[in-house]
């Protein structure tokens, strides 16, 4: 099936070539073109009120659908593909997809879409896929596609709007065959070789095809073999609203006529059947298509079936649906035909819901499905980053005069703040590990949330041992700055964030062991580094003197999260090196990532042992310090951008650049930091006492 | 005596440690970045298991970091001498710790930890040691139904030299000659760069040259090459991937010029020797024929193994995978013995121990044939890392917790002994979960 999948697709590539070389009118954007008005209606377009519906919505969210290889929410599928699509997770049905923007007109009546307030109207993630289904007239006309740069759209000989903005399907479509031909181009270079712009037009082209597909997932009950069919398989007849054709009874007349009709592709009806089909799959990637229907017959299968699956299987294996397809099939037709009839509507996606969720209950699946919905719901990442901001502010209000009552009081808003920020993505974690049913850390994207967690669960234990602020102004930092991070770069991947495992690292033992604790050593280092930061900003300002009480106290806690560091760094990185050794032969491979570790390692104990041998006083710990952070990050993030080894995990396009300006931002501190240490020392000799070097903690001078 | 204390004292030394330390995380660093452009072999190879670094190239590393956006250095190679490699620093470091941390180190309670990690860090690095000197790592790739009895490494080439015997089932005897002999011939064809090899048993000596880590022997249509041999001469091939990346040295296939010099009469036999041959090179002399080969070294293995069934389980509705699992027959004199290898569950047995490795289901590489990899693994100091890794914890465990404790005024062998209870439970936990 695969491969017929791959033919339509390549000839609906290849379609929009052939189109290419007819001359083809000026592209413009306004006025958009007319969106594409089926001849035979069979169903009058449903209100938009309706899609809107709150108990509608709720009804579809919470759907369970199997989606690269594990049953998850159609929400958390509309989720994903509006972020991939629009760069964020809400939608307006105006002319620039932002609330402020101008409402679009309902194509159907002419009307502004507005809500009851007259304003735009906004579309959550699920809401924004009912619109897709069901009226995607109205999805064609959204600006939905981000392009960051417009130099792209250029190539693609449109007009352009602002450098990054939105544009909509019907704004492309006059380029379709262009982008399709630069994309087949551009693919074909390697991931790195591609300038920015021609990975922009890749993933445009993916996203154009994906849309398409989405607004077409109900073709094949709107108009199954195209909007003016021009032949007909003998035996079938047109769909009319009366009667319309629905292919759970058809499918076999279908797989007849193909039978005599000679090879597929040379059947006139074959490319829109087709097409359709491809519409309900929702995806040309076999591991996006929509699997909607639990096998209910064979419980040794672990593969859920789709409305597309179940008529390109037909096709393929040049068989009859099986009874279990068809009522599947018929029970989706069922949905669609109920509309516009906002009662009939509701009946027939409850039935469906119903039967869908007791399928899967009967196979033990989908368990985990309403949690996850209420995990999207929540957001509690999203709240958590913006809960330990305000838990900053509130540290900050406690500069200006620490003794104050007011401080006294910021204070105690910047504990509640940043716990309650903590114990929210504390919470997020712990849900997308019974959800996976897997300990915390599988990707990158999962390290941000849990060194962000770690390091502010460490700023707060800080901070309940010391009391005198820095470690809530770690935590606020490591967990705003973190989740700050991992949101973006949720935003930047646009997949699914909570991914199955590769059979190599399927053993929850060592995820439970190795992975967080490298994590933790990563955490523990970044927090000493933090530290430090703080310690030369505050010596900037002239808040600490060098040998003082604070400045001591500052040298004290970074040593003590650089030990912290060292214990969790080696001995997870030993940890790795073992669980490597016992899973798949080797001890070490000087493999980027575990290397990365490594250097961290070395780095602290050079720290270490240069403090002990007095080599390092204040001021060149923390400089010590900051070139440790350096590291963390070349290790967490700048290894995966290497290309190398087995923790490649792609090249993601404006990390280098941040990277590059955090070493900087670094670089500037440590020579801040080179020039307090001479000053220092001079400053020690001119006194002729050694009132620095009593500055070296008990705990270090053993 | 005093000397002898002066050097008991740099060796010892805080000094040492530091630089030792920082030399070994620059030497990661740069050897992590220049894998981008030379692979993992050739930079692990130069940067952790040779004693002198000979050069850095500064501008590879420059590109790895994607500093090249802002500025091109082009090709700038730093020529070094005498600056120590990994190995040698791991020695140092080895010498540096048993001197001042374990000797020297000053015996009180208080830094009982730090004598432990120490210990044990020592045990860590001679585990790296034996396991360098001594372990034994390769493949062993079997199609559904054959049976093996050796394996190949990844990465060590060999030449081999065997006289070829009229009697089948007389015992073979082959002369080797690793890899590190000859790897650095790679500009004989310039200079005329060679090395020559010989041995009492051989009636000629062997001088291999022209070395090259990616070759093909390629046909020499117009005759025009001058250092064709039998009409074919060896081309150098660029070690990229399909992607314009780095081709990892297992898909590399070396090649080298042999000539074989009569010890009588000085009559010399050239041919070419190259992985991409399995045929080998025939070097006649009067009545013995010795076939002469470039390939991966091969061990053999004390037992036979059998792929009797293999197959590969994926994520539902996807290509990912999610187990492999081979069935194999352990054959020992005549002796079955069923065992089952999958993904992170090797089959251990008489000092090897037998991973899946790779799997080909004989749909993608279309050779209709289920074949499994496995990578075969003889280490002597296997399980010492383990020991380490436990011993270094603990003794980490005890010196910062007490740290933490004298730091906050608290009991500190009350902090330790909680610690280490803590430790104790979860591993009691770790254990009833394992069990």
């Amino acid at each position: 099936m695969t491969r017929l999948v791959t033919l339509l697709v390549s000839l609906s590539l290849g379609y929009a070539s052939l189109q290419a070389q007819t001359p083809a009118p000026a592209p413009t954007l306004t006025p958009p073109p007319a969106a594409p008005v089926a001849a035979v209606p069979i169903r009058a377009l449903p209100a938009l009120d309706l899609l809107l519906d709150k108990d509608i919505v709720a009804l579809f969210a919470t759907l369970p659908v199997q989606e690269s290889g594990r049953i998850k929410p159609l929400d958390n599928v509309a989720s994903y593909r509006l972020l991939r699509f629009n760069g964020i997770r809400s939608i307006a049905i105006t002319d620039t997809g932002k609330s402020d923007g101008k409402p679009l007109l309902d194509p159907a009546t002419s009307q502004p879409l507005v809500n009851a307030k007259g304003k735009a109207i906004k579309l959550s993630p699920m809401q924004w896929l009912l619109v897709c289904w069901f009226r995607p007239d109205i999805a064609r006309a959204m600006p939905m596609f981000i392009v960051d740069n417009s130099s792209a759209i250029a190539e693609l000989g449109l007009d352009t709007k602002a450098k990054r903005d939105r544009y909509a399907f019907n704004d492309l479509a006059a380029a379709r065959a262009t982008l399709m031909e630069k994309m087949s181009n551009y693919r074909e270079l390697p991931v790195k070789k591609q300038s920015p712009e021609q990975r922009i037009i890749v993933q445009l082209a993916s996203n154009f095809l994906d849309f398409e597909m989405t607004a077409g997932h109900f073709d094949f009950i709107r108009s199954p073999l195209g909007d003016t069919p021009k032949a007909m398989p003998a035996g079938i007849e047109a769909s009319t609203p009366e009667k319309p054709l629905r292919l759970s009874a058809s499918l076999k007349h279908f797989v007849a006529a193909l039978k005599t009709g000679g090879p597929p592709m040379q059947q006139p009806w074959f490319r829109e059947l087709g097409k359709s089909a491809l519409g309900a799959m929702m995806s040309g990637n076999g591991e996006l298509q929509l699997r909607i229907f639990p096998p209910t017959k064979d419980a040794k299968s672990d593969v859920w079936g789709g409305p597309g699956e179940s008529i390109f299987k037909c096709f393929t294996d040049g068989s009859e649906p099986s009874a279990e397809d068809s009522a599947w099939l018929a029970m989706y037709e069922d949905l669609y035909l109920a509309l516009p009839d906002a009662g009939k509507f509701k009946t027939a996606a409850t039935a469906l819901k119903t039967k869908i969720t007791t399928a899967a209950a009967a196979r033990g699946e989908g368990q985990w499905v309403a949690l996850e919905e209420h995990s999207m719901k929540a957001d509690y990442f999203f709240y958590g980053q913006w809960l330990f901001l305000v838990g900053l502010i509130c540290v900050a209000l406690t500069w200006p005069s620490p003794l104050s009552k007011f401080a006294w009081v910021a204070k105690a808003c910047a504990w509640l703040f940043i716990g309650s920020a903590t114990a929210l993505v504390t919470t997020g974690i712990v849900i997308r590990c019974i959800i996976m049913q897997r300990p915390p850390i599988t990707t990158l994207y999962e390290t941000m949330l849990f060194i962000g967690t770690v390091g502010s669960l460490f700023g707060l234990i800080a901070e309940v041992l010391t009391r005198r602020g820095l470690g809530l102004l770690i935590a606020g930092l490591a967990g705003y700055a973190c989740f700050f991070m991992a949101i973006g770069f949720e935003a930047s991947e646009a997949n699914d964030s909570l991914q199955l495992l590769q059979a190599v690292l399927i053993t929850n033992f060592w995820l439970a062991t190795h992975v967080p604790m490298i994590n933790m050593g990563y955490a523990a280092s970044m927090v000493a580094a933090i530290v430090s930061m703080v310690y030369f900003v505050q010596r900037l300002f002239g808040k600490l003197k060098p040998g003082n009480d604070d400045a001591r106290f500052f040298t004290r806690m970074s040593y003590g999260f650089l030990g912290a560091g060292l214990f969790l760094s080696l001995v997870g990185t030993v940890l790795g090196g073992i669980w490597a050794n016992y899973s798949w032969g080797r001890f070490w491979g000087w493999d980027p990532k575990e290397n990365g570790a490594l250097m961290i390692v070395l780095m602290t104990l050079a720290i270490l042992h240069a403090r002990m041998g007095g080599f390092i006083r204040e001021a060149g710990l923390h400089c010590c310090n900051l070139v440790l952070g350096m590291i963390v990050i070349f290790s967490w993030f700048a290894v995966n951008q290497l290309g190398v080894g087995l923790h490649a995990y792609g090249f993601t396009d404006g990390t280098w650049p941040k990277i590059h300006a955090f070493w900087a931002s670094q670089l500037l501190l440590i020579g801040y930091g080179l020039w307090c240490s001479r000053k220092d020392r001079n400053r020690g000799k001119a006194a002729s006492q050694p009132a620095i070097a009593s500055a070296v903690p008990a705990a270090i001078a053993e | 005596m005093p000397y002898l204390r002066k050097l008991f004292a740099f060796l010892s030394s805080f000094g040492l440690a530091t630089s030792v330390l920082t030399g070994l995380l620059i030497l990661t660093f740069l050897g992590t970045l220049e894998q981008v452009e030379y692979g993992l072999v050739e930079s692990q190879t130069r940067y952790f298991e040779s004693m002198f670094l000979d050069r850095i190239d500064v501008g590879a590393c420059w590109r790895a970091l994607a500093f090249d956006a802002y500025f091109d250095m082009g090709n700038l190679k730093l020529p070094l001498i005498i600056v120590p490699s990994g190995y040698l620093l791991l020695a140092i470091l080895f010498v540096n710790l048993l001197c001042g941390g374990i000797i020297r180190i000053r015996k009180k309670p208080q830094t009982i930890g730090i004598f432990i990690s120490h210990s044990a860090i020592l045990l860590m690095i001679a585990a790296g040691a034996v396991a360098h000197q001594y372990s034994k790592e390769g493949i062993l790739d079997l199609t559904e139904g054959q049976t093996g009895d050796e394996f190949k490494s990844f990465h060590d080439r060999v030449v081999e030299i065997e006289k070829v015997s009229a009697d089948p089932k007389a015992k073979r005897s082959v002369l080797v000659i690793g890899d590190h002999l000859f790897r650095d011939l790679t500009t004989a064809g310039k200079d005329g760069k060679g090395r020559t090899f010989t041995h009492s048993s051989l009636p000629f000596d062997l001088m291999l040259t022209s070395y090259a880590p990616h070759a093909q022997a390629r046909r020499d249509k117009d005759g025009s090459r001058t250092d064709a041999i039998d009409g074919y001469f060896l081309q150098p091939l660029a070690a990229q991937d399909a992607n314009g990346g780095t081709m990892v040295d297992e898909q590399r296939l070396a090649g080298c010029i042999a000539i074989a010099k009569d010890k009588k009469d000085g009559s010399e036999q050239r041919g070419i020797i190259c992985e991409e041959s399995s045929a080998g090179w025939t070097v006649k002399s009067g009545s013995d024929t010795y076939l002469i080969n470039l390939g991966r070294r091969t061990w053999a293995l004390p037992f036979s193994l059998r792929l009797d069934h293999t197959e590969q389980e994926k994520h539902p509705g996807t290509e990912r995978a999610r187990r492999f699992t081979s069935k194999v027959t352990k054959l020992t004199d005549g002796h079955e013995e069923k065992r089952v290898v999958t993904m992170n569950e090797p089959v251990r047995s008489g000092g090897y121990a037998i991973f899946q490795q790779s799997f080909d289901d004989g749909v993608t590489s279309g050779t209709k044939v289920k074949r499994s990899g496995f990578q075969v693994v003889q280490n002597p100091s296997d399980h010492w890392p383990l020991i380490s890794c436990i011993i270094v914890g603990i003794g980490l465990l005890i010196h910062f917790s007490m740290a933490l404790a004298r730091a906050m005024k608290w009991n500190q062998w009350i902090a330790v002994a909680v610690v280490l209870g803590l430790v104790a439970v979860w591993f009691g936990l770790a254990l009833l979960k394992l069990l």
